[in-house]
């Protein structure tokens, strides 16, 4: 029926066109987001003079800067090709987009690292897009007195503890789609990153690359004592 | 103040932040629609498990999509809602963009959300975000491809390892933002616990634990598992901060 098998079709057609929809939008993004402020500078002339932005942005620089290249890497694992542009695009990576992840790929018993694994995270990721984007537009429409409908306690709840009872639940979901072995080997980069002086704010990007490395490192071993064997 | 509100809540501002959520807009269905034409072609996934993807991504995106808009509700107040939308929607997160929006305002010596914020102070602010945006486009852009190409060189010569990658590396992040959320400290000195962050995080954890054996016959209780979770994680934090406090 199909002349190329599934990984031939990935390799050929899927993955050189998922590169070229990434690198085609975010170019057009990089353009159009720098739209504001040159209207702010130039149309309105309130540009505040090349000094006070490059002092601010050596400001943020200092925090950011380190994040810009650690975290395409230390995500690229779960959120593959699309899922890295779609969500270096549209942003909140580790307070959303990684949640439905793992909730649509464990919903689906998908196998990390498999194809079906990656097309529900790509399914997952558009979804989550569209949804969070709806709820924003709804916000700026509507305003802030939605918010005051909200009984107190809940409000309060929901700004304080939503993103520390995510990171519960979904460190338990991860754990979980991993063998013993390695949930081990990311529970030790983990800590191992925590109880460094590593500031927190490259805490996550820092454990990630750590895990990277670790949990090649532990399964190479692994692998090429395994190898004869399997060969045989 | 009120002449930056003005402007930044004019209809030049909503049409250039829907240029910009446009492009997000048209890259998500670009690449809904060629997954699912891929997935259809090899049936990867079934008509049932994608009506359960759909599900479980919309469910588990509302839990966040609240929490972001709290966030929002304040960035609306200091930038307008065309700037908040286009910056917390679309790139950022919304605490990086606050931090951004406020060294940019400080940059001229003014305050968010004071009358020293002038027009120039708020373009400030906008372009320390846009800067600061940037940079992840800008990676992103340029290390994918390379980053596609390592993982399929190794995903010839040893499967096993991107498997073992793709798991340990979100466990450590995930313990680690958990581990910062509920203790405070500067390197094994001044440690202090947040008993409140960390009832929510083990109340959530320990409800995904049994949520997920209890999950393993009945499919519907695994689209909800992480909503359940963040909503006991959140009843119980609240209640162990109202006992603390």
């Amino acid at each position: 029926m199909h002349n190329q098998t599934q990984d031939d079709f990935y390799k050929t057609q899927f993955s050189p066109r998922a590169h070229l929809i990434g690198r085609m939008t975010l170019l057009i993004a990089m353009v159009v987001c720098t739209f504001p402020a040159l209207y702010l500078s130039f149309v309105l002339g309130a540009f505040p003079g090349i000094g006070p932005i490059v002092t601010g942005f050596l400001a943020i620089l200092a925090f950011v800067g380190v994040m810009w290249v650690v975290e395409p890497i230390s995500y690229f694992p779960v959120l593959g090709v699309a899922g890295t542009y779609m969500s270096f695009l549209s942003g909140n990576i580790g307070n959303m987009r990684m949640p439905v992840v793992i909730s649509c790929q464990s919903a689906v018993n998908a196998e990390a690292g498999s194809r079906k694994a990656e097309v529900a995270a790509v399914i997952g990721i558009a979804i989550s897009v569209l949804v969070n984007l709806a709820f924003l537009i709804a916000l700026v429409l509507i305003g802030g007195s939605l918010i005051n409908v909200l009984p107190g306690p809940a409000a309060e709840a929901i700004k304080s503890y939503t993103l520390p009872a995510l990171y519960g639940a979904v460190l338990v979901l991860f754990a979980n789609s991993a063998t013993r072995r390695n949930a081990m080997t990311g529970i030790l980069a983990g800590l191992a990153i925590f109880l460094s002086p590593i500031p927190e704010l490259f805490g996550s990007a820092a454990a990630g690359i750590l895990a990277i490395v670790l949990s090649v490192a532990t399964n190479r071993g692994i692998c090429a004592a395994n190898g004869p064997k399997q060969a045989a | 103040m009120e002449q930056v509100l003005q402007t930044a809540n004019g209809t030049v501002f909503w049409l250039l932040a829907s240029l910009i959520i446009a492009v997000v807009v048209i890259q998500s269905l670009l690449y809904l629609r060629m997954t699912l034409a891929f997935s259809n072609r090899y049936d990867i996934l079934s008509a049932e498990e994608k009506k359960v993807v759909y599900k479980t991504a919309a469910i588990n995106s509302i839990g966040p999509a609240v929490a972001i808009f709290f966030v929002a509700v304040s960035l609306i107040a200091m930038v307008g809602g065309p700037v908040t939308l286009m910056r917390v929607g679309v790139i950022g997160s919304a605490i990086f963009e606050f931090i951004a929006a406020d060294q940019g305002a400080k940059a001229v010596g003014a305050e968010l959300g004071k009358d020293s914020y002038t027009l120039q102070a708020f373009a400030a602010s906008v372009w320390v975000m846009t800067l600061g945006g940037m940079g992840w486009l800008v990676t992103t852009f340029f290390m994918t491809r390379s980053l596609d190409r390592a993982q399929d060189k190794l995903s010839i010569s040893n499967p096993q390892l991107i498997r073992a990658a793709g798991t340990a590396t979100p466990v450590a992040i995930f313990f680690i933002l958990g581990a910062n959320a509920a203790v405070d400290k500067s390197w094994l000195s001044n440690i202090s616990v947040a008993w409140d962050d960390l009832a929510a995080i083990v109340t959530s954890a320990l409800c995904m634990v049994l949520l997920h054996a209890a999950g393993k016959h009945r499919a519907w209780l695994r689209e909800w598992a992480v909503g359940l979770s963040l909503v006991a994680g959140l009843a119980t934090g609240y209640a162990a901060g109202q006992a603390l406090a």
